[in-house]
């Protein structure tokens, strides 16, 4: 495999090729995520859970094997087979360096790293290092393993070290390996958390360049070769003061997902007060902060996620699909490189989803009911009880606010995630953990086995149109 | 001043002389706090949320008159003239180590600090240097500046590391200064939170340990006279666990925060569904894990919280005050030494003294408060449509999740809602008011947390100076 390198508005191979780099995010693996492997809450607080209502031994266990299974030379096969070239690799930093010994490093952890360079060098396929879960946090979200909403890496010296030292640590180990594309900085930064108004527009850019900068400069010192890959504020959907000239072999990375992609409505059609079809797609991208960023700085764009939310809405996945392909069919045009959000999962985005009948999604159901039912922090609220109390206090308070003249509003989005995720779904681990509880390690092994891909269903209307854009 | 030391379970002086120690808590000084300032929320978000939105100009002139006015030597003085030979100093790093600049430590804040001790060895009060807001957070309380309930404290190296390091910087400043009585390591120190069921089987104690031996290694690196003070896990009501070995200058230190204080109803009498009386309140301090741990370990007790609710009505605060009368009693008996909680607050809990409810800063500030009582007091219920709707919430969970039977832990779950969110979704209101002011404004409005400009409530001076006050006896 030849060394990767940005050149103008393309990446291009040591011999001066083009190539367009395209295929899947793992997610799940090295960062474990609430709707991808059927949990709630935050992969660090479940591992405490576990641990406390398991034993230690038990819950190592359950971890141990979920990693296993979760990702093989099986599933990078399959991705080579319909002619994926690239992996982008989100990971969380506590499979690597633990809290409570900073810049030691795990070997168990970078084991599992080596196979999957190995895997992907054996079938062809460039790996990208994606910084997913950063130490002190690099925003809110469930999938940056938060789980109380409290962002610190921009103030925090000390974690901004250790995020530096890891890269480091990832920048000797494969930066002489053939199939490493690049370093993914950071996903989805986001340097401000707000009371009153989520989508604010005021954005630490200050903060957030220092930090990409110095990390680059350490990454440079090590491996001179390899892409960066930086993202934008606020999810990765702003890009305005974004520094992108503090390095020549840089791609800027996108994530862009749209109203047409999520959710039961027809496609082509109305959605969200306005009417969704492959013009609007394409505008969506083209008008995208980091699209405008990446073609002053005259950088090549790498659509780092996206993809279809069709759970809850079996019925529609032929609209999804539809809008993806249009989507997919746009980033043709433009000559995009791409990783689509995710490979697999229980059943929410991924090309593979766990067997409904498997044991593992029978043990967990109760729990994803409740989820459902009371703590679904993410778009659709949960429906129920618990969301008319949520209104009814949103409101209230609200009323309150308003009527006093104090000028404050709720934000109703910060508001949800902040209890459903912030607490309620930290709390339904107990629940999680007990189910497991009288289990023994060969039934628990049992269990997982339904991550295995071979254990698998495939989601063939969306994979078929995957395959159909990689050809 | 003379050097304090243990001897046996006694505090003494150089010659041997045992000395009671019996004065206030200093807290909202160093360490600012929702109830006792009058802001929602936590300092450190408020400091953002004022910058943010107030300015940095504005921001600093608030935070700067704030420090400048809420405590000054005539405090100290009013202290002294009550009779108190000490005073527990609540502290936040923050106010001595940035986040951004670990290891490097802020003079302002230390020139503060020396202050405050050289203006209590002038008046003839020791000063306990108390550890309230640790790098990381040690407790998920609002007053260990945690806005999140998140304790990274015990889990976090580097927090440690940052926290140790703190310990030694101030001992190796205070070495050799009779003035300070010693150092608490940590206030109210909790190693878990609970979201289920509360499970007292579930203590860290490696990791507190650790902890308190880390920091007293630290200071012992520089400083070999000072009196370590060690509280217990879970806010300080529990101590099987706890290592004293370490060290032979140790107190021990808990807190008595009880209902006869606290909650409504006649005292003696008929309080939270039981009957309490002096007996009741006896009872309650000697069957405490730390008095009990103490005896068994033959160390002295320093009670270092405790106190009447008296932002309440006075026929309420006369009893409230009745029991306190009667913990402090029970603690002369004991022997222990005792600071009360707290000496000044804005006047809506438990300040000794606090704001003239007419100033013009409180006057400001009012439709915040009454926000707050209205959505987010965590600590009582609010009779209000936004206060009730927090409780139907609670139901709706419950009853959506019953199949589990694991109600979830209510008194978390408010704290959680109304003080995690609701309090700093306040913060925004609470910058407003100070938007469009000048700085030199902003100062003046702050005076009023002069002591000149304060109130006492006079029932509890009588008793505290009653029995602060030295006596004529050995312990005088």
């Amino acid at each position: 495999m030849e060394l990767l390198k940005a050149h103008n508005r393309q990446i291009l191979t040591a011999s001066g090729t083009p190539i367009r780099l395209r295929g899947y995010n793992i997610g799940g693996w090295l960062n474990m995520e609430d709707f991808i492997n059927g949990f709630v809450g935050a992969e660090h607080n479940l591992r405490a859970t576990m641990a406390r209502i398991l034993g230690k031994e038990k819950a190592q266990f359950f971890f141990d094997r979920l990693l296993d299974y979760f990702f093989t030379e099986d599933d990078v096969k399959a991705m080579a087979e319909i002619g994926c070239n690239v992996l982008r690799l989100p990971f969380n930093y506590r499979h690597f360096e633990r809290d409570d010994r900073p810049f030691e490093y795990i070997e168990d952890g970078f084991k599992r790293l080596d196979l999957a360079f190995d895997w992907c060098a054996k079938h062809d396929i460039y790996i990208i290092l994606d910084f997913h879960a950063v130490q002190g946090w690099q925003n809110p979200d469930w999938h940056s393993d938060n789980a109380h909403v409290h962002i610190m890496l921009y103030h925090h010296k000390l974690f901004q070290d250790r995020f530096v030292g890891l890269w480091e640590q990832m920048a000797r180990r494969y930066g002489k390996h053939p199939a490493l594309a690049g370093y993914d900085l950071m996903n989805e930064p986001s340097t401000r958390v707000r009371y009153e108004d989520y989508d604010s527009p005021d954005y630490d850019w200050a903060a957030l360049n220092a930090v990409h900068r110095g990390v680059a400069a350490a990454i440079r010192k090590i491996d001179p070769d390899h892409i960066i890959f930086i993202e934008g504020d606020n999810f990765s959907c702003e890009y305005d003061g974004l520094d992108v000239t503090f390095d020549d072999n840089l791609v800027v990375s996108t994530h862009n997902y749209m109203s047409s992609t999520g959710g039961g409505k027809p496609y082509p059609g109305e959605i969200d007060d306005l009417y969704w079809n492959r013009d609007i797609v394409a505008a969506e991208l083209g008008m995208h902060s980091g699209t405008r960023l990446a073609f002053k700085h005259r950088k090549p764009i790498f659509v780092g996620e996206f993809g279809v939310w069709y759970a809850g809405y079996p019925d529609a996945l032929p609209y999804r699909v539809a809008a993806l392909d249009d989507q997919l069919g746009v980033f043709d045009s433009a000559g995009i490189h791409w990783a689509i959000w995710t490979w697999k999962d229980i059943a929410s985005m991924g090309s593979f989803n766990l067997d409904p009948e498997s044991e593992y999604v029978r043990l967990i159901q109760p729990i994803q009911r409740a989820k459902k039912e009371a703590a679904d922090w993410e778009g659709e609220m949960p429906k129920g009880a618990v969301a008319r109390a949520m209104k009814g206090t949103a409101d209230a308070i609200d009323d309150y606010l308003t009527e006093a003249g104090l000028g404050a509003q709720i934000d109703r989005r910060w508001f949800a995630q902040y209890t459903l995720f912030g607490y309620l779904a930290q709390f339904l681990q107990v629940p999680f953990a007990s189910s497991l509880q009288n289990k023994s390690e060969t039934e628990i092994d049992r269990i997982l086995q339904a991550f295995q891909l071979k254990n698998c269903v495939k989601n063939t209307a969306l994979f078929d149109t995957v395959k159909k854009h990689l050809c | 001043m003379e050097f304090l030391k243990v001897k046996g379970d006694q505090i003494v002086k150089q010659d041997g002389h045992p000395v009671r120690l019996r004065g206030f808590n200093l807290g909202g000084w160093l360490n600012m706090e929702d109830f006792v300032n009058g802001f929602p929320g936590a300092e450190h978000i408020l400091r953002e949320t004022m910058a943010r939105i107030a300015g940095t100009d504005r921001a600093r002139a608030f935070f700067d008159g704030w420090l400048a006015h809420f405590f000054t030597e005539a405090d100290v003085a009013q202290m002294a003239a009550l009779g108190s030979n000490v005073l527990r100093l609540p502290f936040n790093y923050r106010h001595f180590e940035p986040d951004e600049r670990p290891f490097e430590y802020l003079e302002d804040g230390f020139r503060r600090l020396e202050q405050a001790v050289d203006w209590c060895a002038r008046h003839g009060l020791y000063v306990i240097l108390d550890c309230h807001a640790a790098q990381g957070w040690h407790n998920p309380d609002w007053h260990a500046d945690s806005a999140h309930m998140q304790v990274l404290l015990f889990t976090h190296r580097h927090f440690q590391d940052r926290y140790v390091a703190l310990w030694r910087e101030i001992a190796r400043r205070f070495a050799g200064n009779p003035a300070v009585a010693g150092y608490a390591l940590l206030n109210e120190p909790v190693t878990r939170i609970e979201y289920e069921r509360y499970d007292p089987s579930y203590f860290d104690w490696d990791g507190l340990n650790n902890v308190y031996q880390r920091a007293a290694a630290a200071i012992r690196e520089v400083d070999r006279e000072h009196i370590l003070f060690l509280e217990g896990d879970n806010f300080s009501s529990e101590y099987a666990g706890l290592d004293v070995s370490f060290d032979d200058n140790i107190v021990l230190s808990l807190h008595n925060y009880i209902e006869a204080t606290d909650c409504d109803g006649e005292y003696p009498g008929i309080v939270d569904n039981e009957y309490w009386n002096k007996e009741r309140v006896e009872q309650r301090f000697h069957e405490h894990s730390g008095t009990q741990f103490a005896q068994q370990h033959g160390l002295p007790v320093l009670v270092g919280e405790f106190g009447a609710l008296t932002d309440i009505p006075e026929a309420q605060a006369a009893n409230r005050i009745a029991a306190m009368r009667d913990q402090i009693e029970t603690y002369e008996a004991a022997g222990v030494h005792w600071t009360v909680w707290t000496f000044k607050d804005i006047g809506i809990r438990r300040g000794v003294f606090r704001l003239n409810p007419e100033s013009e800063y409180r006057r400001l500030i009012e439709p915040v408060l009454q926000a707050r009582r209205a959505f987010a007091d965590w600590n009582h219920e609010s009779d209000t449509p936004a206060g009730r709707s927090i409780v139907h919430l609670m139901d709706a969970i419950d009853e959506t999740l019953f199949e589990f039977d694991l109600p979830i832990e209510r008194g978390r779950f408010k704290q959680y809602m109304m003080f995690g969110h609701n309090a700093h979704l306040l913060q925004v209101t609470f910058a407003h008011l100070f938007r469009n002011k000048f700085p030199t404004e902003i100062d003046r409005l702050l005076q009023a947390f002069t002591i000149q400009e304060c109130r006492a409530y006079p029932s509890v001076l009588d008793l505290l100076e009653k029995y602060m006050k030295p006596t004529t006896g050995a312990l005088a």
